[in-house]
Formats: C-alpha cells, sequence, structure tokens
C-alpha cells in the first residue's frame, strides 16, 4: 500500500476556479506534484499560477476543453499524473469518465463509475435508497413513460407534486405542480428539458414540501470498507434551488434526527458501495422528519464548513482514500465544534434578477481577521471569464456559537472590497441576508430568498 | 494582442472617462453627457488607428455612456476547436504577438503528440520551404489513440517548423509558420 502521507507523485487537477487551487492546496500540503489542465481563458489563473506543470487543453468552450475526456486524459498521459481530481462539476460525476480512467490506468478521484451511475440516476439511487431503508418522500420508483402515467401517479400521492428529470441534478430539470391542471404543461415541460440538457427524457414524480429545509450529510468511505459521516450542512438559503448560503452543523435539528439522519447515511453508503467523498441530500420538513432527495457523488462547493467543524481535510482525505489508504479514524473520533457559515459571493447583479455581470476586477480585497476563510482564485486585475461559472469567493466564518459566526460572516462581508467596470457583485444582498431576524432565528426555509426579493420588489 | 496589452488599452480609456465618473454623475457633479461621450469617443477613435490589433469587444461604462468597441480580426482560438476530433479540422490558425505579422501559424487543434509524417519511416507531410496549399494536410496529432489531421488555412510557403516530430504539443501550439501567397 503507498504510505498515507504522501497518496501519489503526481496529480491531474481537471477543473478550475476556486476549486483547483483548493485541490492543488491540499496536494501541496501532501507533497503531491501537481498538473494543472486548463483552457486558453484560463491561462493565467491562479491554478495555473502555482502548479508545477501546466497543459492547456482546449479553448475557452468547457465542451472543448473541461469537458473534453480525451484532452484531459491526453494531459494526464503525457504529464505521467496517477490521478485526476475532477472538483466539482466537469466531468466530476460522468461515469465513463470515470470507465475511461480506469481503462487507461489512471485513478479518478471519485467513487466507482458503477457506483457513480446508479446514484446519479435518480430514480435507481431512489430504488437503492428503498433497498437501505432510507426515508423518501411519496413518489413513483420507477421512471413514468406516459403523460396518462404520470398524472395518475401524481394523482395517487397528492398534490403538490415536483416532476423532476431522471437524470437531472444542479436544480435544473424540475417543475412543482399545485394543482392537477397545470400537470400536463409541466410533465411536457420537464420532459422537453430533460432531453436538451441531458439526453435523458425519463421523469420522475414525488411530494413536493412546501416548507423544508434542505439538510445534508457529509459522508467519507475508503475500499477497506469503513463509512463515515462527518455531520450535516444546511443549505436552504436558495435561489432557484442554486444554494447560497451554507453551514454546518444544520441549526435547531434535534441530535436524535442528526444521528439518524447520519446512520441513514452510513448504511445506504455501505449498501451502495460508496467510496470517497460525497453528500446525502434530504429536505426536512416542520416536524423533522427527513427525506431522501439525492447523492452528490463529488466534493461540494460547502465542504469548507464541515472541514471547519471537523478539523478533517476533506480533500486530502478524497486523495489518500483514492489511493488504497484506510480512514485514520472511526465514527467516534469525529467530534464537531462550532458552528460555521459559508457565502458564495458571484458575479452576479441582485437588482438585476441575479444576471451574470462579469468583467475586469480593478479592486479585489478579501476579508481578512481570526476564524474566517475565503477559497478564491480572483486577484485584481483579473479578468473574470463569461464562459464559467459567476462564483468569484467563498466566504466562510467559524464561531463557537452560531451568533457568533454570523456576526463574524457580517464583518467579514463587509470587508469584501470588489470593483470593476461593470462588475456586481452579491456581496451585499448577502450581508443583508445574514442580517435577517429570521435567518439569525433559524427559522428560516428554501423559501427565504424569494420571500426577501418578493418584499424588496413590493417596497419599490 | 497580449492582456497586458487589453489591460492597458482598458486603463487607458477608463482613465479618459474619469473612474470615478458613476458616482459624480450620481452626485449631480457631471453636468455635461455629450462632453463624456465626445471624450469617450475620441478616444476610442485614437486607440483604434493606434493598435489595430485583435480586440473583439469591449464595452466602458461611465453614468449614462456606455461606450461598446469591437475590432474585426479576432482571435480565433476560440473560434475553431474541432468539435468532432476524429474528422479532419482546420487548425486554429493565430498569429502569434511579436513574431512577423505575415506569417500564420497552424496550431495544435487539441492537446497530443504531433507527427510531422504518417509513418514512422515516410517521409514528412511539409518541409521548410515547401509551398502548402489550404486544406492541405501538414501533420498529425495524436490524442487517446486518435489520430487528428492537422490542415493549413492558408496556402503559402513553409517558413518554420518549431516542433519536432512526437513531440508533445498543447491546444493552440503553433506547428508550423506560413507566409501566405497571393492567390491569383
Amino acid at each position: 500500500m503507498i504510505p498515507r502521507d504522501r497518496p501519489f507523485d503526481t496529480i491531474l487537477v481537471a477543473n478550475r476556479g476556486e476549486i483547483a487551487l483548493r485541490v492543488l492546496r491540499s496536494c501541496r500540503e501532501l507533497g503531491v506534484r501537481v498538473v494543472v489542465a486548463h483552457s486558453t481563458a484560463d491561462a493565467d489563473s491562479a491554478a495555473v499560477r502555482y502548479a508545477d506543470t501546466t497543459v492547456c487543453i482546449g479553448p475557452p468552450a468547457a465542451g472543448k476543453s473541461y469537458l473534453n475526456r480525451a484532452a484531459v486524459l491526453e494531459a494526464a498521459k503525457r504529464t505521467g499524473a496517477q490521478a485526476i481530481h475532477p472538483g466539482y462539476g466537469f466531468l466530476s460525476e460522468h461515469p465513463d469518465f470515470a470507465e475511461a480512467c480506469e481503462a487507461e490506468g489512471v485513478v479518478f478521484v471519485g467513487p466507482p463509475a458503477e457506483v457513480m451511475m446508479r446514484l446519479g440516476d435518480k430514480v435507481a439511487a431512489r430504488s437503492s435508497m428503498a433497498e437501505a431503508g432510507v426515508p423518501m418522500l411519496p413518489g413513483t420508483l420507477h421512471p413514468v413513460t406516459s403523460e396518462q402515467q404520470a398524472a395518475e401517479a401524481a394523482a395517487e400521492i397528492g398534490y403538490p407534486v415536483i416532476v423532476k428529470a431522471a437524470a437531472g441534478g444542479g436544480g435544473r430539470g424540475m417543475h412543482v405542480v399545485h394543482d392537477p391542471d397545470e400537470f400536463s404543461e409541466a410533465y411536457r415541460r420537464t420532459t422537453a428539458t430533460a432531453r436538451t440538457l441531458f439526453g435523458d427524457g425519463r421523469v420522475y414524480v414525488e411530494r413536493y414540501l412546501a416548507s423544508a429545509r434542505h439538510v445534508e450529510v457529509q459522508l467519507l468511505c475508503d475500499t477497506h470498507g469503513n463509512a463515515v459521516h462527518l455531520g450535516d450542512r444546511d443549505c436552504s438559503v436558495q435561489r432557484r434551488h442554486q444554494k447560497l448560503v451554507e453551514e454546518a452543523p444544520a441549526p435547531g435539528l434535534p441530535d436524535e434526527v442528526r444521528d439518524r439522519m447520519g446512520d441513514d447515511v452510513v448504511r445506504a453508503a455501505l449498501v451502495t458501495g460508496y467510496v470517497g467523498a460525497g453528500t446525502f441530500e434530504f429536505l426536512v420538513d416542520d416536524e423533522f422528519n427527513h427525506y431522501f432527495m439525492e447523492v452528490n457523488c463529488r466534493i461540494q462547493v460547502e465542504h469548507p464548513v464541515t472541514e471547519m467543524v471537523t478539523g478533517i481535510d476533506l480533500v486530502a482525505e478524497q486523495l489518500h482514500v483514492a489511493a488504497g489508504a484506510a480512514l485514520p479514524f472511526g465514527q467516534d473520533d469525529v467530534r464537531m465544534t462550532g458552528t460555521a457559515v459559508e457565502c458564495r459571493v458571484n458575479a452576479e447583479d441582485p437588482d438585476s434578477d441575479f444576471r451574470p455581470a462579469a468583467g475586469l476586477l480593478s479592486e479585489f480585497t478579501p476579508p481578512g481577521g481570526a476564524f474566517v476563510r475565503v477559497d478564491t482564485h480572483c486577484r485584481p486585475h483579473y479578468r473574470i471569464p463569461a464562459e464559467y461559472d459567476s462564483l468569484l469567493a467563498k466566504v466562510a466564518a467559524w464561531a463557537p456559537d452560531r451568533a457568533g459566526a454570523l456576526a463574524r460572516m457580517h464583518r467579514a462581508l463587509g470587508e469584501f472590497d470588489i470593483a470593476g467596470t461593470g462588475v456586481h457583485t452579491t456581496t451585499r444582498f448577502l450581508r443583508n441576508l445574514i442580517g435577517q431576524p429570521v435567518f439569525a432565528r433559524a427559522e428560516h426555509d428554501t423559501g427565504l430568498v424569494t420571500a426577501i426579493l418578493s418584499e424588496r420588489t413590493q417596497r419599490s | 494582442m497580449t492582456d497586458g496589452d487589453y489591460a492597458r488599452l482598458e486603463d487607458e480609456l477608463e482613465r479618459a472617462l474619469d473612474p470615478d465618473s458613476e458616482e459624480a454623475w450620481d452626485r449631480g457633479h457631471v453636468s455635461d453627457p455629450g462632453g463624456l461621450l465626445a471624450q469617450a469617443r475620441s478616444t476610442a477613435v485614437r486607440l483604434v488607428s493606434e493598435s489595430g490589433g485583435s480586440l473583439r469587444s469591449m464595452v466602458v461604462r461611465a453614468g449614462p455612456v456606455a461606450l461598446e468597441l469591437n475590432w474585426a480580426d479576432s482571435a480565433p482560438a476560440e473560434a475553431s476547436a474541432p468539435a468532432d476530433p476524429v474528422r479532419a479540422t482546420a487548425a486554429p490558425d493565430v498569429p502569434i504577438a511579436g513574431s512577423d505579422p505575415e506569417l500564420t501559424h497552424v496550431c495544435a487543434p487539441l492537446v497530443g503528440v504531433f507527427y510531422l509524417a504518417p509513418g514512422p519511416d515516410q517521409p514528412p507531410f511539409v518541409r521548410v520551404g515547401d509551398t502548402v496549399a489550404s486544406g492541405q494536410q501538414v501533420g498529425i496529432v495524436e490524442a487517446m489513440k486518435l489520430m487528428v489531421p492537422v490542415e493549413a488555412t492558408t496556402s503559402g510557403i513553409v517558413t518554420e517548423m518549431p516542433v519536432a516530430d512526437a513531440e508533445s504539443v498543447e491546444y493552440g501550439q503553433a506547428l508550423l509558420a506560413v507566409r501566405p501567397v497571393e492567390q491569383s
């Protein structure tokens, strides 16, 4: 077995932005050489600057660079990288890419292809969860094949329902239906979106919870049959299913519910043969019932809050596990301390329906201070490429208690200085949100952002 | 143009427009939008005539004034990567900053290994001094066992071949320089 202190000689990072830098940093700390594969739009990125070796794999369009399987694999082979870390997005949840890596003798840092395939398909994932005894919202266990069948299922489940693409994810390919009269249109739109976005028109129907919290559990598994959970995160602050604020642990969750969710996740991981880092997403209703939503077979954007409360470097553990090492801790060794909150600062204009507002940064001074962590690839005079997502920085703050963490976050966001021609950010919007009494009391649900925005519209 | 050139041009234009003008406009300190626009326009005209570079698009806003610039001959780096790597593709033709402006470069359409000849014991597709026609195959890039033909996009004389046979190349790397010949 490869010694635990140095999982690989060389790793290729097949991503960009803050996560490429995040992965690179853990590699550096472990003494692993880093190859950064980049597009022409990222030729002067922070990750490229810090890399030991760089390979330009294609033009700015992601389909021809970061999603180009042949180019990424070729880059790994010609630089002698033994493993590829896919980050999140891009190739992180493509079973065919994991398979191609295996065929070329390159380690894919993530779950095995067949596990990813089963859990990535929402319908197949639901069957696996049913098998593992994980609670789910009433819904179809198999994809519905006709509108009539779907409408009958919806009537049986009871309205409101949500129609979801079997191959969907990332908050896309789903429609909420409150009334049977609206069902036909929602069904057609979801199947059409699913076909266009995911090349797979299969959908399923599930009960829709209007007032719920989004709570997820972080999982870590090795190849020796060990599975531990690293506690939960609340990601209820969302806009159009995109998370804006995340925190660990989920506030106000009774300990027995927390434990039950953790146990469910560990059991499901062992049933499905999961390996690596992963996240199980749940909806939690007013009575603290939790219902399985989906599994994310990758490191997630919001992983820093878990790192801050557990003291565990999730990326480093991903690498050790990928190299075949056993987890150095058991469930009883995982201790949660304090509260950590993360805000995603995006280059978007909250006053114009959050439209992307990228451009050339003239100012970029991130906040500092004790217990504040900023994950960012930006710097002054950096041009935000228009081709990729709008995430500029993740600001995370830790404190012994939630009120302290929120105060620290409020202070930190106030320090963040970002400016540039045409550039708008969500910083002030987030700061305002953090200060909302309903958020401070942790009485919010996934409808919080919509409520704030509609209130703003009414006032103006 | 390099990134530095872009930054310099933009800085110059922004200075001409007063970096605080948006704020000044809000406070009512700017009373002459026509003057601001004229100033921006004259700066833009000067920049266009001086640089003649490949800037594709630039938007500068100052209060109510928005100025959009487009340079016509854009860098084709984004334009011509292969959609299907198995088919023959015209490699991007990127003029390299600082090199002879008369030359065009045939660049690698993908990351991989560059081959000068169709096989190990065969003569190369082209040599320095050869005349090539647009569309003519000038090499192969191999990636993940796929052989992707590289074709010239300009007719002319090969003046330089900076990459040796079987060498690794990145996307967009110059493989050969061609001096274009006027077509009659």
